[in-house]
């Protein structure tokens, strides 16, 4: 899946308090990249993942995915395509509170009619990958942060999405779960040739991608590619992130 | 503050406090208008029992509408509050006073209730005046309606309105102080070994009752009273406890088991849909059976009031089917008057008929019977006789009360036996009740014989009855009509028993004072308009109040649906959101949004309709009136309205889901 975005730029509010989330960010991603998007706290990063996820329009701009234009496709289309192609972890995690952990991530395979096989299938196989195999029977009001997120992780990436998008995805979570998960991500990215495009705050988390822009102010301030060697990666997003300023907690001094 | 909290509830629920305070107001204005009926002058003088007996009906069913309305207002003002409970929640965590917060629900409630009350009177206001002349439409009386509202009646409202007010204001700040004392989020517990047990139970007390109506309705005939009210007193317990265990454990475990089923619960939307489907079931069971039982008591009540209108005119189309009818002795009289007043006869007729003394065979009373012949009889217009059953000219038809008042089922046999003096026995399947001239105008049996049976027959008393029809009235004036009537009772016929039929005496007495044996008196005039007026006045009433009601009950019970559809609480919102986030398209989530409402606008009402049926039952027993095709009528009304409503609320609700869902 390669997406292009094309000028887009989104406002939220009225005239008089508007507020210019996004203002005009262009962006190309390619088949099977892992791309980071890092940036201050309301540089625009969800709204950009958002737009690019079809769940909101630009004002302005193009999405390409597949050379496909999705802005100008019908909302039917675009839920149709958002289920069939795409994963999601929500920053806020979005899961369903009237459903037990396992109905909540299988929910993404049922709504593509899959066999009942398949879904148990692949129940099995995720929660055993990501080690939540006893939360099967919770209810996901009761579940921590922590865990509400690997829920959400594993409804993401129960159907074998070919783009992900993950807001935040190791946001709330222990270092040890937080690698298992990125490791995974890291594989069906590199074995299933699944785009990723993930938001963050943290430089460890970022340094698995293979690219990561900066994004500030509604704009793509610069961007850093992986020189294959992840420690290195890591040094120079925290270099960058001191430039921009936000997200990494030794300069929100300088931010406020 | 105060304010801005109260007014940012109010933007939020504005569909649903929209739709209560029209429906309060509604019923505000209605028990105004009401209330200020029972004082119109202009009613006192049109109508003469109204000060009498209507004023304080009225009186009696304003109060009765105001009392429902109450416990309307009362029941669902409590709705709003528990829709804002995780805000009253947060605001008590952060540390408001308890106090400020039970302010907050007080403010909330007196505006909403006075904004209902002002409204409600501005409706009785412009409205009175539409609804007075409504009521003197339907009861036929030709007259104006003026406007009025006394000081009293006015004074009477403001302050039943402002003590509702202050009660519920009160009354919701009770809700709140206990919602917020409530710290435990309660989550609603499944509790399945009880459900699934009680939704068994419930299906068996709903069909057996069933069953048992069907029983009650098959063999209607021949059944003792006492076992009937035993079956009547099972089927209510069946039915409310029945439908109460269907709502509280069938349907729940039903949806239980589908989503248990995974070949169909995993499939698509359903993994979500059924489980949504049974939170909200659970959490609303109490109403939805609540609109079960009063949506089937309407239907009852209206077919009830259907039946005893019908009643009550076919009993006066009995007595009176000819717009004016005489007889010898006062045919003369009448004649003059129509011909002085320039009345226009459509259609006259005249029959001569003979009076002999005759002898039920079912209890072996010895009454006046009067004869007349096949032909005579066949010359009578169609309409007047069509409710009795048709003979050829060579069979007799009797006409009795004793066997078949209209409305009264008593033991009807199949055969009557009627034995006449010095003449043969009749034997007759032929048994009717529509006396041609009108019940009135004579005692006893009438009985249609054949041409030549009535002419050997040897009258002790002969008479001539004339009927009338007119085109524009019989325009008899009020003087005329008052000597007439002063004629009504004053000739009859008297017998005098003897051991023997052949020798029992019968003659025509004229205003009887001291004569040995039992007197008969015939009405010597009936006149259609006379009780026509009053059938009419009280049918007309009854229409009124009978049309309010149901319309108030209609609008309260589907605004119950309607709010209980669109007041969803932040996590139901936030599912049907995240469902469209996650790839759900708006199409699939109005198809939930429309089946939620089809569920909850049609089971309660295939239940209610379902329980309804015990009313053919109870009609029949008392009734050889058949109210299938009525009654079929009357539910068909009451679902088309109910449809209504239930479009209209999927309509809204799929509005405030799409509004969110952006
Ligand atoms: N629905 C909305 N209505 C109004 N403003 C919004 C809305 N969503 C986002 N914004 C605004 O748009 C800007 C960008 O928000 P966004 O959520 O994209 O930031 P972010 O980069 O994801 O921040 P964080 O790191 O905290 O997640 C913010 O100023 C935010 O207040
Ligand atoms: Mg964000």
């Amino acid at each position: 899946m390669q997406i292009i975005v094309k000028n887009i730029a989104k406002d939220y509010g009225k005239r008089f308090n508007a507020v210019h989330a996004i203002k005009d960010i262009g962006l190309e991603v390619k088949q099977g990249e892992f791309l980071g998007i890092m940036g201050p706290s309301g540089a625009g990063k969800s709204t950009l993942l958002n737009i690019i996820s079809t769940n909101e329009r630009p004002d302005h701009g193009q999405v390409l995915i597949d050379g496909i234009d999705m802005t100008q496709l019908h909302d039917k289309d675009q839920a149709k395509y958002r289920r069939n192609k795409m994963g999601f972890i929500y920053q806020n995690f979005e899961l369903l509170d009237s459903l037990n952990v396992k109905e909540n991530i299988i929910l993404p395979m049922a709504l593509r009619h899959a066999s009942k096989r398949l879904i148990e299938q692949s129940f099995k196989h995720m929660t055993r990958l990501l080690n939540i195999e006893e939360l099967s029977k919770r209810n996901v009001d009761d579940l921590s942060l922590g865990q509400k997120q690997i829920v959400a992780a594993a409804r993401a990436l129960i159907n074998g999405p070919e783009i992900l998008f993950a807001d935040e995805p190791t946001g709330s979570l222990d270092s040890k779960s937080a690698t298992i998960l990125l490791n995974y991500m890291q594989l069906i990215n590199d074995k299933e040739k699944t785009t990723i495009l993930m938001a963050t705050h943290d430089a460890f988390t970022a340094s698995y991608c293979s690219r990561v822009v900066f994004v500030k102010d509604g704009i793509i301030f610069s961007e850093v590619v992986n020189p294959g060697d992840r420690n290195k990666f890591f040094e120079q997003i925290i270099n960058m992130q001191r430039t921009i300023g936000g997200g990494s907690y030794f300069n929100v001094s300088k931010n406020s | 503050m105060f304010l801005k909290i109260v007014r940012r509830s109010f933007t939020n629920m504005r569909d649903s406090y929209l739709i209560y305070v029209l429906a309060c107001s509604f019923a505000i204005g209605i028990f105004s208008v009401l209330l200020s009926l029972v004082d119109n002058p202009k009613l006192k003088t049109n109508i003469s029992i109204w000060s009498s007996g209507f004023a304080n009906i009225t009186l009696f069913f304003s109060i009765l509408f105001i009392f429902c309305a109450f416990v309307y207002m009362g029941f669902v003002g409590g709705f709003f509050i528990k829709q804002q409970a995780h805000e009253f929640k947060t605001f008590d965590k952060f540390g408001m006073s308890r106090f400020t917060i039970l302010i907050i629900g007080f403010i909330q409630t007196m505006l909403v209730q006075l904004v209902s009350w002002v409204i409600g009177i501005l409706i009785a206001l412009i409205f009175q005046k539409f609804f007075g002349m409504l009521l003197l439409y339907l009861m036929g009386v030709k007259s104006g309606f003026s406007f009025l509202f006394t000081s009293n009646t006015f004074n009477l409202l403001i302050q039943i309105g402002i003590y509702s007010t202050l009660v519920f204001s009160v009354m919701n700040s009770f809700r709140v102080n206990r919602l917020l004392k409530d710290k435990n989020n309660k989550k609603i517990s499944s509790r399945f070994y009880l459900r699934i047990p009680a939704g068994f139970l419930g299906v068996l007390f709903f069909i057996s009752g069933l069953f048992v109506t069907i029983v009650l309705i098959s063999d209607i005939k021949d059944n003792q009273t006492n076992q009937v009210m035993q079956q009547l007193i099972f089927l209510f317990v069946a039915y409310l406890l029945g439908s109460y265990l269907i709502y509280f454990g069938f349907l729940p475990s039903l949806l239980t088991i589908l989503q248990h089923i995974k070949w169909i619960a995993y499939t698509g939307i359903n993994v979500f849909s059924f489980k949504y489907f049974k939170e909200r079931l659970i959490r609303n069971n109490s109403v939805l059976w609540f609109i079960t039982e009063l949506s089937s008591l309407a239907l009852i009540l209206l077919s009830i009031c259907y039946f005893s209108y019908q009643t009550a005119y076919s009993n006066y189309l009995y007595a009176h089917p000819f717009e004016l009818t005489a007889n010898q002795y006062t045919v003369k009289d009448i004649k003059n008057d129509l011909k002085e007043n320039n009345s226009q006869i459509t259609r006259e007729y005249k029959t001569t008929v003979k009076t002999t003394v005759v002898k039920r065979g079912s209890n072996g009373e010895i009454i006046p019977g009067t004869f007349m012949s096949y032909s005579d009889y066949q010359k009578l217009p169609k309409s007047n006789v069509a409710k009795n059953p048709k003979i050829s000219k060579n069979q007799f038809l009797i006409l009795d009360f004793g066997y078949n008042v209209s409305g009264y089922n008593f033991k009807k046999p199949d055969t009557a036996v009627v034995s006449v003096k010095n003449a043969k026995q009749i034997k007759s399947d032929k048994i009717g009740s529509a006396f041609p001239y009108g019940s009135t105008m004579y005692q006893g049996l009438m009985i249609i014989a054949p041409d030549n049976y009535y002419n050997k027959l040897q009258a002790d008393v002969k008479n001539t009855f004339y009927g009338w029809f007119f085109k524009d009235g019989d325009k008899l004036t009020h003087k005329q009509f008052k000597k007439l009537d002063k004629q009504e009772y004053t000739r009859g016929v008297l017998i005098k028993k003897a051991d023997n039929l052949n020798d029992t005496k019968l003659s025509a007495v004229h205003e009887p004072k001291h004569y040995q044996g039992e007197i008969f008196m015939d009405s010597n005039y009936s006149r259609q308009k006379t009780a026509k007026i009053q059938v009419d006045q009280i049918s007309g009433f009854g229409i009124f109040i009978v049309a309010l009601f149901s319309v108030a009950l209609l609008i309260a019970l589907g605004s119950v649906l309607t709010l209980k559809l669109l007041l969803r609480d932040d996590s139901e919102w936030k599912q049907l959101r995240t469902l469209n986030k996650i790839g759900v398209d708006k199409g699939e989530i109005k198809e939930i949004v429309k089946k939620e409402t089809i569920y909850t606008f049609v089971i309660p009402i295939v239940f209610a309709v379902m329980q309804s049926y015990i009313v053919i039952a109870l009609i029949g027993r008392f009734s050889a009136m058949t109210m299938i095709v009525p009654f079929i009528l009357i539910n068909l009304c009451y679902i088309a309205l109910y449809g209504i409503i239930g479009f209209v609320t999927y309509l809204i609700s799929w509005r405030s889901v799409d509004q969110k869902l952006n």
